[in-house]
């Protein structure tokens, strides 16, 4: 076990000296100079050079690069924000938190009422309802996150003064935008859970507990719920690390200081190394996380750790004849 | 081509009628900074601001970084020298009370001895010529030092009285000086703060009408009263002005609209008109002595535009009725000249009729060109003009021109319209002062090769040289309209509408004032 957790931690560096070495490539194909962006328009040709020399832009791509890794390094510095002369890191950190509070809170979200309609949609299953839930589940995933940001500003900022529309000064500041983030997943979550709860109820451990006489309830609430759950808690664990990053619209949206919301700016601004950090920071988090995930869903399914250490166990040598 | 013709007129004429009820500001709109007399109270209340983007620093000469955010919210933190009136037209005292010319390039300023700066200290000619050091030697590529030669000096005369070295005694810069940019800092303050870069974190600096609270990154600035201010009469109303940072249009109006904002800064004229008629806010339209214009590609990478009788096809089958009633939202008529009317260099160089849409002739000049099958063009822009684009389009397709559109974001627009590999590009031009202006195009060929070095030459030059160098209004005008005529006839650009904005506020707030460009004036507002 301790052979496979080392050997996934070892794995992130190739997977992070990948996707960094990708944003760096695109961020030499991407038009636009950073260099006239931070000058302006009436900067001359000289000035853009000089300024393009201060921050190393005219170096080759992999001297930029090999630096850029070496600082991370050895410092743990992801450089200064072109636009603040910060550290990006510095920048970085408080709004990762703020993005956490918010993926947690719509993964939550999404994941109970996904669960919620997937149960009732496989013990209904063919019927009406099973049909109306798929309806549901599937509007909220088709209609764009931006759409259903606005309609939900409308109803519980402008209509019923309830929540905030934007920003966030308090608590009440996150519930819009995890709201919306989460009903975008529900569907997702709905799905797993229905077919996870039909094949489960087709098994014969379940068709014994029935012969035995328990009850209907105690079936699907106490066996089949609890072993149709395992592919669901998988999913909330990788949507948690996708999502970290992913909710740059809603953030923008809601002026939510997000990490998402922070990448966008930097592109937009071709604040490279603020758009690098945030790319690689979001990327060492997802992968941290979908470690965290498989490392524990190892502990909890006894069936994993066994094909783990099955996998891992060295091959018997051939007997000489 | 006959579908892009009927969707551009049918967008232009929905766009027209949609927004006919919508008006300019009611207050004017255009007034000078804090300057509404009916403004004499204070309160306990707070206002919440929200921008579309938050600044990088809080105090932009500091760093020689000039953001429409920054600037905005640093005009409450300091004040200038002298302070612009936009209904009168006039410059006014504002923290020099008397200002006179020694030489060419040397102005003398006597300051006011009532001043306490943010850290109670009086305001003495040391701080102006400490803060427009700061200004020269910060600013170098921007527009804050493009007044100043490298060695511009500033000298302190007595303890008030200080004279400032200029690039020229020209009369747009006392004007710029009012700009928010030009703000007055004093040296202990900027070093009690931890030096330049800190300052642009933590502005407790300036003598203006509100101090500087916080900065919560990503979420908001708060700033509150100087209950200290030199100034009474223009003290804010407001105890607190909290600004705000959310990028989605729809949602800063929609936060106007639920009470967590009282002002939607900077909202697309289109968007803001269709709550014109909504009770719960008010919208506010304003112009900003801008035009619009369309250049064509005269540079070394030019193509079918390098042709005059193309560049005149083009100025023929333009709708300007239609582009305008899009650009502008329906709230402006077709710009006749280069400058917006009341503008020191306006002259009407169009006539309406001149500018009337001729197909036949346009098809004529292409043909003259060696164009009779039709050409391509390429045109570049940004997104919030593609409307504008969509109709030039549909008339451009009635001439046999297929017109391609490129509408990369502000960085990629940036680059690409250095590049000149485009034909055609939109660019709206704020005049009232040197720059950003006509230098931009002709001085500085690299930066928009639209021009280009056809026309960098010393004699367009020296011609925009003479109108803005000019003393005399009379003589500034005439001579711009010489170059003017220059333009017209050799067709180097073509004039389209007033540049036009807008705001949504919440329907009790009063006192909306623009400043330079647009800016608002966060202090002026009240109940």
């Amino acid at each position: 076990m301790l052979k496979y957790i080392i050997k996934r931690i070892l794995l992130l560096i190739p997977i992070l000296l990948g996707v960094s070495a990708i944003i760096f490539i695109l961020k030499t194909v991407t038009p636009g100079d950073p260099a006239r962006q931070i000058l302006g328009n009436s900067a001359t040709e000289e000035q853009v050079q000089e300024k393009r020399e201060e921050l190393g832009l005219n170096d080759p791509v992999i001297v930029q690069y090999v630096r850029y890794i070496k600082n991370i390094v050895t410092k743990g510095d992801f450089g200064d924000s072109y636009r603040t002369g910060e550290p990006v890191l510095s920048e970085i950190l408080p709004r990762l938190r703020t993005s956490g509070i918010i993926t947690i809170g719509a993964v939550a979200i999404g994941a109970i009422i996904g669960i919620i309609l997937g149960i009732i949609s496989a013990l209904k299953k063919y019927t009406w309802v099973d049909s109306l839930v798929l309806v549901i589940s599937m509007f909220f995933q088709s209609v764009p996150e931006f759409v259903v940001a606005l309609v939900l500003i409308m109803i519980f900022a402008v209509n019923l003064h309830l929540l905030p529309a934007t920003g966030i000064t308090s608590a009440k500041g996150f519930i819009l935008p995890m709201l919306c983030i989460g009903l975008s997943s529900v569907a997702s979550y709905t799905r797993i859970t229905r077919s996870s709860m039909l094949e489960v109820l087709g098994e014969d451990y379940i068709r014994t507990a029935r012969a035995k006489g328990q009850t209907e309830n105690n079936i699907t609430y106490h066996h089949a719920l609890r072993n149709a759950m395992i592919p669901v808690a998988q999913s909330i664990g990788t949507s948690l690390g996708n999502s970290i990053g992913g909710g740059m619209v809603i953030e923008t949206v809601f002026g939510v200081p997000g990490v998402g919301k922070y990448i966008v700016d930097s592109i937009t601004q071709r604040n490279y190394p603020s758009v690098l950090g945030g790319a690689l920071i979001i990327a060492i988090v997802l992968t941290l996380i979908n470690l965290i995930v498989d490392i524990s869903f190892v502990l909890i399914d006894p069936r994993l750790k066994t094909t783990i250490i099955a996998s891992g166990a060295k091959k018997p040598k051939a007997k000489a004849a | 081509m006959k579908m892009k013709k009927v969707l551009g007129l049918a967008l232009a004429s929905v766009m027209t009628i949609s927004m006919a009820a919508a008006a300019f500001a009611e207050e004017g709109g255009l007034a000078g900074a804090n300057c509404d007399p009916a403004n004499t109270e204070k309160t306990e209340e707070s206002i919440t601001i929200a921008f579309g983007s938050e600044p990088s620093t809080l105090y932009g000469p500091a760093t020689g970084n000039t953001e429409n955010e920054s600037q905005m919210i640093a005009s409450v933190l300091t004040d200038n020298l002298v302070a612009y009136n936009a209904q009168t037209g006039e410059i006014e005292p504002q923290l020099a009370t008397a200002w006179e010319w020694v030489d060419d390039t040397h102005c003398r300023f006597t300051l006011r001895d009532d001043v306490t700066m943010t850290d109670g200290s009086p305001l003495v000619a040391d701080d102006v010529v400490y803060s427009a050091k700061i200004w020269r030697d910060q600013n170098a590529t921007n527009e804050t030092g493009s007044i100043f030669t490298d060695t511009a000096d500033a000298v302190a005369d007595d303890e008030h009285t200080v004279t400032l070295e200029f690039t020229s005694n020209a009369p747009d810069i006392i004007r710029m000086l009012t700009w928010s940019q030009y703000g007055i800092v004093s040296e202990e303050e900027v070093e009690a703060a931890g030096g330049l870069e800190e300052v642009g974190k933590k502005p407790l600096v300036g003598s203006g009408p509100y101090k500087f609270v916080s900065w919560t990154n990503g979420q908001n600035v708060i700033v509150e009263r100087n209950e200290e201010y030199w100034n009474p009469d223009y003290a804010g109303y407001f105890k607190q002005i909290v600004f705000t940072f959310t990028a989605d249009p729809a949602a800063r109006i929609m936060a106007v609209q639920s009470g967590d904002a009282d002002v939607a800064y900077a909202v697309p004229t289109a968007q803001a008109s269709t709550f014109a008629a909504n009770d719960a806010v008010k919208v506010v339209n304003y112009t900003f002595d801008q035009v619009n214009h369309l250049w064509f590609n005269m540079g070394e990478n030019a193509g079918a535009t390098a042709d005059q009788k193309v560049r005149e096809a083009i100025d023929k089958a333009l709708d300007y009725d239609a582009i305008t009633a899009v650009g502008s939202a329906g709230l402006c008529t077709p710009a006749l000249g280069y400058f917006v009317p009341g503008n020191t260099y306006y002259n009407e160089v169009y006539t309406a009729e001149e500018r009337a849409v001729d197909i036949d002739g346009a098809k004529a000049l292409l043909a003259e060109a060696g164009y009779a099958d039709g050409l391509t063009l390429r045109a570049l822009g940004l997104s919030d003009i593609e409307p504008v684009y969509v109709v030039m389009q549909a008339n451009l397709a009635q001439a046999g021109i297929t017109l391609e559109l490129d509408m990369p974001d502000t960085a990629q627009f940036v680059q690409q319209s250095a590049g000149g590999d485009y034909d055609l590009i939109v660019v709206g031009e704020y005049a009232a002062a040197r720059f950003p202006s006509l230098f931009i195009f002709f001085q500085n060929a690299y930066t928009f090769c639209i021009g280009g070095p056809k026309w960098t030459t010393d004699e367009i030059n020296a011609q925009i040289h003479d109108f803005i160098f000019e003393e005399d209004a009379e003589t500034a005008k005439e001579l711009g309209k010489a170059f003017e005529e220059t333009m017209k006839e050799s067709t180097i650009q073509t004039n389209l509408f007033p540049a036009v904005n807008s705001a949504v506020i919440n329907p009790e707030l009063k006192g909306f004032n623009t400043l330079e460009r647009g800016f608002m004036d966060p202090s002026g507002f009240y109940k």
